[in-house]
């Protein structure tokens, strides 16, 4: 990405994240208190680096040889960002028809749970070809042992979430899909937090920026979805804001390592 | 009659090294390099038209997996041409 472009994407992603750190801190101010111009500021780019996720995702799998390993990684890494893109067109919809905001459970569940699911799936692909690839320093043992403590950390990360969507009295769907996407989180962190300690070694190379940023997208990403459940879960509503602002930060991590990928296999 | 081929080992390393160091950082660059010669065997002070391939060709096979194909064979001919510059070595 040239210069100017580099600029310009962050710049896209800095104002609608500086705009719902605004509301985090200033829930009251009458620029928030408008439901649409709230619900456009946050679906828009979210849509946009999601487009482009995919996009340069579908070009960057083409790339690679059908014998190369990666490719299936990135296939299902786009795949999976596919999901998340549909669930979040299908949400775009139901506001810009019917009017309604985050609309739970809905049509756009399943392709946010096939989309995550197969995100979970591209991570494990990346560990292993990242093991495959030679260029870590560590043995099986050192793996198991970070695994376990990615899958231990996830878990008392996840599990104060769960407990309290248990005990609500939501519709039984409702509730699957409050517990769902936690768990589903709980998948993805452990191969991200692996991944990001196999490739530490990798500190100040291009291959590291790329790893980075995806993990760094997945993280954002599990906060939200944490985030939303416990607050949905318990009624919880006025922190809305830190919901959109880890999404947005999740969709363009997500964007701006698949470019980064992008320049790596044609610079 | 094919030319004599033997380099400083070291300055091999360093080379690749080089090569190495934008794509995977400075650390895993030297790491890499020289686990691979210890895995292959090369000990030795200098290494040969062969070995060099060898090495090379080990490295090519991990990097393939970050850079693909293409980008990985214009990486390894670069290290390659930079590895052929050098001088030789008795």
């Amino acid at each position: 990405m040239s210069r100017p472009r580099a600029l310009l994407f962050w710049l896209a992603l800095a104002l609608p994240v500086a705009f719902f750190t605004g509301q985090a801190l200033a829930p009251e101010a009458s620029l928030y208190t408008q439901p649409v111009l709230l619900y456009w500021m946050g679906a828009v780019p979210k849509l946009a680096f999601g487009a482009l996720a995919v996009l340069v995702g579908i070009f960057v799998t083409s790339r690679f040889e059908p014998d190369n390993p990666s490719r299936l990684a990135w296939w299902l890494w786009t795949a999976g960002c596919l999901g998340t893109w549909v669930g979040q067109a299908i949400l775009a919809v139901y506001f810009a028809t019917r009017g309604e905001i985050a609309v739970f459970p809905s049509v756009a569940d399943p392709f946010f749970v096939a989309g995550s699911l197969a995100l979970a799936a591209s991570l494990f692909a990346f560990v292993r070809v990242t093991i495959r690839s030679g260029f870590t320093p560590l043995n099986a043992t050192h793996r198991w042992v970070i695994g376990l403590g990615a899958a231990v950390l996830s878990t008392l990360l996840v599990l104060p979430v769960l407990w309290p969507v248990l005990e609500t009295s939501a519709p039984a769907l409702e509730k699957f899909l409050l517990l769902a996407y936690p768990a589903l989180d709980l998948l993805m962190l452990v191969p991200a937090l692996l991944l990001l300690r196999l490739t530490a070694s990798l500190w100040g190379g291009r291959v590291w920026t790329v790893w980075a940023l995806l993990a760094g997208g997945i993280l954002c990403n599990a906060a939200g979805d944490i985030l939303f459940s416990y607050f949905s879960g318990l009624g919880k509503t006025q922190l809305e804001a830190l919901i959109d602002i880890a999404f947005l930060l999740g969709y363009g991590l997500f964007a701006a390592g698949v470019i980064h990928q992008r320049d790596l296999l044609a610079g | 009659m094919m030319e004599p081929f033997r380099k400083n080992t070291g300055d091999v390393l360093q080379t690749i090294h080089a090569g190495l160091s934008p794509y995977v950082g400075k650390l895993m660059a030297r790491t890499a390099a020289e686990a691979h010669c210890r895995e292959l065997g090369f000990y030795g002070s200098a290494l040969d038209r062969q070995q060099i391939d060898i090495l090379l060709q080990k490295i090519r096979l991990g990097l393939v997996i970050f850079l693909g194909k293409e980008k990985t064979d214009a990486v390894v001919q670069e290290m390659q041409s930079a590895i052929s510059r050098l001088g030789e070595t008795h």
